[in-house]
């Protein structure tokens, strides 16, 4: 059963019992009551699976705060397996909590992967890795190749297969922030996104939908063809220069969530993954121009 | 220009565990398990790079990560430095991967 096969009634009383909502190769149990939490869970997960009982591997509970201030500044707390890890956050940020909190569950215990942060896309079976640091376009370059025909593995998330080295999907909706929710709302009118979300620590949020493309194949690895550094820059000519491999593992590394806790095993699996792929830093400024340059990668 | 400190003989003796990888176009990445820190060499500049964990990477960062506490370096300096205190790196760490085309290395 699909997500969007619920009515709004029928969500609210799954999400105050739980509702099982599978992300492979993840499952969550959520509950919660705020209703608009409900609403972009509809938009983001319209298409997910969900159950209403049976195995899961984390347990999600956002509820409001409860005291005086509740009045003045509606507050919100969320559990995971019944620990707060998170403070208490505005109301409002109800969903990029629960996103946060979905990805600290999974880079705090996945550790069979080598886990980096990093959007993973592919055409057919071949890989693309972008690592980046916040505020270096890979979001933005991520959803507009998603919207473009290249399949979603994640925005976030790149799940590493230590000893086959194949990338495993971790589909789960794109995190835009601030100028490129707007951009890619403008470029991609179909585009389903979550209502902005204001003066989150992160800026404006807003969380798009993964194509039909993504979701098809959310069982199916890739192996990694392509290790691409991106960086947006205002002005910039776009650019694809090759990257010594060694570069592209450190930068691979740096971005490691379990580097230290899986020590040497995350460092092969990297430094192997960095020998077998075409490595490159790409600077650019017209997501356009960026496209295309993709589209002859995947076919030379 | 102020000379290198010369390099401390047990330097690496600190450090044993550095795991190094060779690629094929000639650069190799070190990485200690300890500390998560990370070097990537390449080879027309010869060194550096990334260390993990505790903000940005710097030279002069390097080298006092590598112990060389007691120095005062300056940029080309710490370039001459920080080739020995790679030399010494590759010569002493294990290696985990070593192709024939860096048998002199």
């Amino acid at each position: 059963m699909k997500l969007a096969e619920l009515s709004p009634a029928a969500l609210a009383g799954r999400l105050h019992d739980g509702l099982i909502l599978h992300t492979p190769p993840f499952s969550f149990r959520l509950r919660s009551p705020l209703a608009h939490l409900h609403q972009a869970l509809r938009l983001a997960y319209a298409d997910y699976s969900i159950a209403a009982d049976g195995a899961y591997d984390f347990d999600l509970h956002i509820a409001p705060v409860s005291g005086p201030r509740r009045w003045l500044r509606p507050l919100i707390r969320i559990e995971v397996d019944g620990a707060r890890p998170f403070e208490v956050l505005p109301s409002a940020h109800a969903f990029p909590l629960l996103e946060w909190a979905m990805n600290w569950c999974v880079t705090s215990t996945a550790h069979h992967y080598t886990l980096c942060h990093s959007a993973v896309l592919a055409h057919r079976d071949r890989a693309v890795l972008l690592p980046a640091p916040p505020g270096s376009g890979k979001s933005t370059l991520c959803a507009a190749l998603a919207l473009s025909g290249w399949r979603l593995l994640s925005d976030e998330l790149a799940l590493i297969a230590p000893t086959s080295l194949a990338i495993h999907p971790c589909v789960r909706p794109v995190s835009l922030k601030n100028a490129s929710i707007a951009i890619i709302r403008e470029r991609f009118p179909a585009a389903r996104l979550t209502p902005e979300v204001f003066d989150t620590i992160k800026g404006t949020v807003a969380h798009l939908a993964p194509p039909a493309l993504a979701l098809d194949h959310a069982h199916v690895p890739a192996r990694p063809t392509w290790v691409i550094l991106p960086q947006y820059r205002q002005g910039a000519t776009t650019t694809l220069q090759p990257l010594v491999r060694a570069e592209a593992t450190a930068e691979l590394a740096r971005n490691c969530f379990n580097l230290v806790g899986i020590g040497t095993l995350a460092f092969d699996t990297l430094a192997g993954l960095c020998d077998t792929a075409q490595c490159y830093r790409l600077e650019y400024a017209s997501l356009d121009e960026a496209i295309a340059l993709f589209g002859q990668l995947a076919t030379a | 220009m102020t000379a290198p400190p010369a390099v401390p003989l047990p330097l690496f003796a600190l450090r044993p565990q550095w795991h190094v990888h060779f690629h094929d176009d000639d650069s190799c990445v070190a990485f200690h398990p300890h500390s998560g820190d990370i070097l990537a060499l390449t080879p027309g500049a010869g060194v550096v790079l990334r260390i993990l964990r505790d903000g940005p990477a710097s030279i002069a960062e390097l080298a006092e990560r590598l112990h060389t506490l007691d120095t005062t370096l300056r940029t080309d300096d710490c370039l001459t430095h920080c080739q020995h205190i790679v030399d010494e790196l590759l010569a002493s760490t294990r290696l985990i991967e070593r192709p024939d085309s860096h048998e002199a290395r």
